[in-house]
């Protein structure tokens, strides 16, 4: 009997134990509990600040990113400048000639009117000599007014309308501006131009402004390369820039070949990422190529791909559809 | 190896079941002393001294042979091992660090056996038992076996003592060295305090000292879980048994964490002393007791200790102060269970920190755990 009060007794006192504890860790896991809320709380707020953070870094980004690409327009704007100025002198000379032609018709007829015994077949002739003046001044005119727009065109944000183009004419348009502007800022500059172009090609539905910004980019590129050889180049150096384009079955190609320095295989697979440029600091934006590449792929959805022998040459490959894109 | 254990509330109790006990011709050459610090340590060691038997001992914050556990008594285990198994080692630390106290016990260890194996007990409220572990290793590797407890003084903070034939020390190291060869000595230490609540990071600390957590004043911190009230003031300057039963659990990168309780606090600069350093930096989360079904969970870890160790010549079981107040009347279940696994003469004594190995792990030092030594003559 007293064995059993006693393990009574015993169990009780447990039970009484595991009671009091109970309670106390309840008491502790109330605390810990609430701190434990107060800190997710916390942490919450400060996720949600770094996420406001972020929002506006990643906005940031985007709006440094839009400039630096406006930058990037505006550089090689920059350097059709001396091409521009050079194919629109040309134009103003025409209207500049032909003016001062004109001037003198109008006072050959004037005095032709003052005569007692005018000249009528004389007149007639003046005065079509007069009109065929005025036409060719309006010609010009419209010829350096076609390149002022081309060059706003070029500088504009966001230049996506899509036209029937003819790429050969688009093409050596672009190059003649690019080596005008070279030569312009370097008259010792001698570059041997090869072009081949295909006259099957026709008229192809693209975004002028921005192929002539992706080809500017590759000329004005192949430009550099060869000059940069031929710094260290034998004298019988022949610096040569190549450019052709070909029908293919549903494509268009165009092959832009300089016989400059090559890329090195350890950046070839670089050269189209962002703000990737071997140029001297402030020489480049990194972003010709990555652009260039963007508007081929993504703009139009063509390929752009390179083969390069370094030392010996580089070879950009463009292709685009023949058949546009959906807009 | 024949052991038996006695116990008693006195002199005298003590020196009768001393006679009794070795009224069969049993000669003890050991003996492991564990009692309350109002007892009279001189005369028992007396006692034992005049049977020539050598004295491993160490004052305790409760002591046992069995479930019945003893308060401000005397548990003694006497056992009739080899002299030339053992060797008992008693330096005072004096101006030298515990460390460097520990790797002389350990070098001695290393001259005297191929294969020592350690069971210590240290003096001294302040010391660092992270040191002995470390300085007995600096002498003779990680793979020797360590065991062992911080001695305790009931509770009362004025001073935790070792002891051996005519010595006497709180501040100083007690070494049992065995030779592994000619006694198995296996054991494991348990815990079973389960982590709660966010991570806290320990911003201020010396040693074993801890001053903030979080900026916080530690003490606050601990009594803010405790739910006690914050009036301080009426408190005394010096407050034991504060936090014991909701030690930090210190985070390590490639270990599991180690327990580090609080063993007293400071009023003034309302600092915690632990059993055992808390480095500053260090990462801790608070603990919650173990559940009620740890005991079950204890034996079960002793039957696997039992597949190694199939027969025990006696058992040392260093259980922590921390333990008892978390697991109250159920520690006595705990450690008759634990003895009837064997079913051999134990004795075992609460402590301020434990030394032992994990089933899984190596020795290390621990709080509030229960570290159980198992001894077997070859």
């Amino acid at each position: 009997m007293n064995k059993v009060v006693k393990e009574v007794s015993k169990s009780l006192s447990i039970a009484e134990f595991k009671l009091s504890r109970t309670e106390k860790e309840k008491r502790t896991v109330s605390v810990l509990l609430e701190e434990t809320i107060d800190e997710l709380q916390r942490k919450s707020l400060v996720l949600e600040q770094a996420n406001i953070n972020l929002i506006q870094a990643i906005n940031t980004v985007k709006a440094t990113q839009e400039q630096l690409i406006h930058k990037e327009k505006l550089a090689s704007l920059g350097e059709l400048m001396a091409g521009i100025a050079h194919e629109i002198q040309n134009p103003l000379n025409f209207v500049n000639n032909f003016s001062e032609v004109s001037a003198e018709l109008v006072t050959e007829i004037e005095e032709e009117l003052q005569k007692p015994d005018r000249d009528v077949e004389l007149e007639t002739e003046l005065l079509t000599d007069l009109r065929k003046n005025l036409y060719k001044i309006n010609h010009h005119g419209g010829r350096a007014s076609a390149i002022v727009r081309g060059m706003l065109d070029h500088s504009r944000t966001s230049t996506s309308e899509r036209r029937l183009i003819n790429l050969n004419a688009l093409t050596d348009e672009y190059l003649r501006l690019a080596y005008h502007g070279l030569r312009a800022k370097d008259k010792n500059v001698n570059c041997e131009l090869v072009t081949s172009f295909d006259t099957h090609l026709g008229e192809i539905e693209l975004m002028p402004q921005e192929i002539g910004r992706v080809l500017l980019n590759l000329f004005n590129n192949a430009f550099y390369a060869v000059q940069e050889k031929q710094k260290t180049a034998p004298v019988d150096y022949q610096p040569t820039v190549t450019v052709s384009t070909q029908l293919l079955s549903q494509a268009v190609e165009i092959r832009v070949k300089d016989n400059g320095m090559g890329i090195p295989a350890t950046i070839k697979d670089k050269i189209f990422q962002p703000f990737f440029t071997t140029k001297p600091t402030g020489e480049g934006t990194g972003l010709g190529l990555s652009l260039s590449y963007d508007i081929i792929t993504k703009g139009h959805g063509g390929t752009m791909e390179v083969r390069t022998e370094s030392g010996l040459f580089t070879e950009f490959i463009i292709t685009l559809p023949t058949s546009p894109l959906p807009a | 190896m024949k052991s038996k254990s006695i116990k008693g509330n006195s002199v005298t109790e003590i020196a009768n079941q001393l006679s009794a006990s070795l009224a069969d011709g049993f000669s003890p050459t050991i003996a492991i002393v564990f009692m309350s610090i109002k007892q009279d340590i001189a005369a028992i060691c007396q006692l034992l001294d005049d049977q020539s038997i050598t004295i491993f001992g160490a004052t305790t914050a409760g002591e046992f042979t069995d479930g019945e556990i003893g308060e401000e008594s005397v548990a003694i285990l006497l056992m009739d091992l080899k002299r030339d198994y053992f060797r008992i080692e008693f330096i005072e630390t004096g101006t030298n660090t515990t460390r460097q106290v520990a790797g002389q016990i350990g070098e001695n260890g290393v001259l005297t056996f191929n294969k020592p194996a350690f069971i210590v007990a240290s003096g001294g409220i302040s010391t660092d038992g992270e040191m002995i572990v470390q300085g007995i290793e600096d002498a003779v590797g990680a793979e020797s076996p360590i065991f062992g407890g911080m001695a305790g003084d009931d509770f009362t903070m004025t001073g935790t003592f070792v002891f051996t034939n005519n010595k006497i020390s709180n501040d100083g190291l007690i070494a049992l060295i065995i030779d592994n060869e000619r006694v198995n000595v296996q054991g494991l230490a348990t815990s079973g305090w389960k982590p709660v609540g966010t991570v806290r990071t320990i911003t201020r600390s010396e040693g074993n000292v801890v001053y903030t957590i979080d900026d916080e004043p530690a003490l606050d911190v601990v009594i803010r879980y405790m739910g006690v009230d914050k009036n301080l003031d009426a408190w005394k300057d010096v407050i034991v048994n504060v936090g014991s039963e909701f030690p930090m659990q210190l985070q390590r990168d490639r270990s599991a964490p180690v327990l580090r309780a609080p063993l007293y606090a400071n009023q003034n600069d309302r600092s915690l002393v632990c059993a055992g350093s808390v480095p500053q930096g260090t990462k801790i989360r608070f603990s919650l007791p173990p559940d009620f079904d740890i005991i079950d969970k204890v034996v079960a870890e002793c039957n696997q200790i039992k597949e190694l160790e199939p027969e025990a010549d006696a058992l040392i079981m260093f259980s922590c102060k921390a333990r008892h107040l978390s697991l109250g009347p159920m520690v006595s279940d705990e450690i008759d269970q634990v003895m009837n696994v064997w079913n051999s003469p134990m004795v075992g004594f609460f402590s301020y920190g434990e030394i032992g190995k994990t089933v899984q792990g190596k020795h290390e030092f621990h709080n509030n755990t229960c570290s159980l030594v198992v001894l077997k003559e070859n």
